[in-house]
């Protein structure tokens, strides 16, 4: 079983408790991180060793303080961890968000599913593409 | 509302196997171009109306390196939204990275057996063909 980074972002703690159990339906094994505030994402990254940033970093985007969006934008504007594939994982489902975040440099833009089931799906394909096992340590 | 995915590798093997594996059922229409040449000129044409809901692109091509063919993708404002997803059987760190720089959605290994291939169809359409 190989290892894959994923950090998330996200302020509804029922959301992550979900995200986090559908992850460890797939076969991969996962290690998440889930800063307490949105905010304190960039502090995480700069204090985080380049072998153990995130391969791929799921955001919500409606979150108190600070909006996915412009964590997204924080972090394509920095060097260090542009590189680093971001999913934005959302209860929106607008043609709009979609395509400001994809604009922003996001690799992909997910409506969180409705059911359980769909979730395992979406969370299998997200540790399939972007964690693939010894090929995508691209830290 | 029929999906268009485009493949663009110069190996017909593989193209005919990504093709395979893509038209699950579902409303997917599948392109397959041997050439970045043929690609980009497939995107001209497309500008505007048929525009592709992701374009799978082999890391290797004879006629441009994939990495400049991925730069002038991106750097059309047309096609900017369109998901690209690259492919190879071996890349170092380094260049993976640089992929994401210059915008790849995503970047992953060849499939070894149908089994991975049916898979990472299934998850590719999942994330970039469902929105």
């Amino acid at each position: 079983m190989s290892e894959c980074l994923i950090w998330i972002v996200d302020d509804d703690a029922d959301d992550i408790a979900l995200i986090k159990q559908a992850f460890q339906e797939c076969s991969f094994e996962i290690r998440i991180f889930s800063p307490t505030e949105a905010k304190s994402l960039l502090p995480s990254l700069e204090k985080t060793y380049s072998r153990d940033l995130p391969q791929v970093i799921l955001l919500d985007i409606n979150m108190p303080g600070v909006s996915g969006r412009q964590l997204l934008s924080r972090i394509r504007e920095d060097d260090r961890f542009r590189h680093i594939p971001i999913v934005m994982f959302t209860t929106s489902a607008s043609r709009i968000d979609r395509n400001e975040c994809l604009k922003e440099g996001a690799n992909c833009f997910l409506t969180k599913p409705n059911s359980y089931k769909e979730m395992v799906k979406v969370c299998a394909s997200i540790a399939t593409v972007f964690c693939t096992p010894e090929f995508t340590n691209h830290k | 509302m029929r999906y268009i995915i485009v493949v663009c590798n110069d190996n017909e093997d593989i193209r005919f196997i990504e093709e395979a594996f893509l038209a699950q059922p579902g409303n997917f229409s599948i392109k397959t171009l041997s050439s970045a040449d043929l690609l980009l000129n497939y995107l001209l044409l497309a500008a505007g109306k048929d525009l592709p809901c992701l374009i799978i692109i082999n890391n290797y091509l004879p006629d441009m390196d994939s990495l400049e063919l991925l730069v002038k993708i991106k750097k059309n404002a047309l096609n900017k939204l369109i998901p690209v997803a690259l492919m190879a059987g071996f890349a170092a760190e380094n260049l993976i990275k640089q992929y994401y720089l210059a915008g790849a959605n995503c970047f992953y290994k060849k499939p070894l057996d149908t089994y991975e291939w049916h898979h990472l169809a299934d998850c590719l359409i999942t994330l970039f063909c469902r929105s």
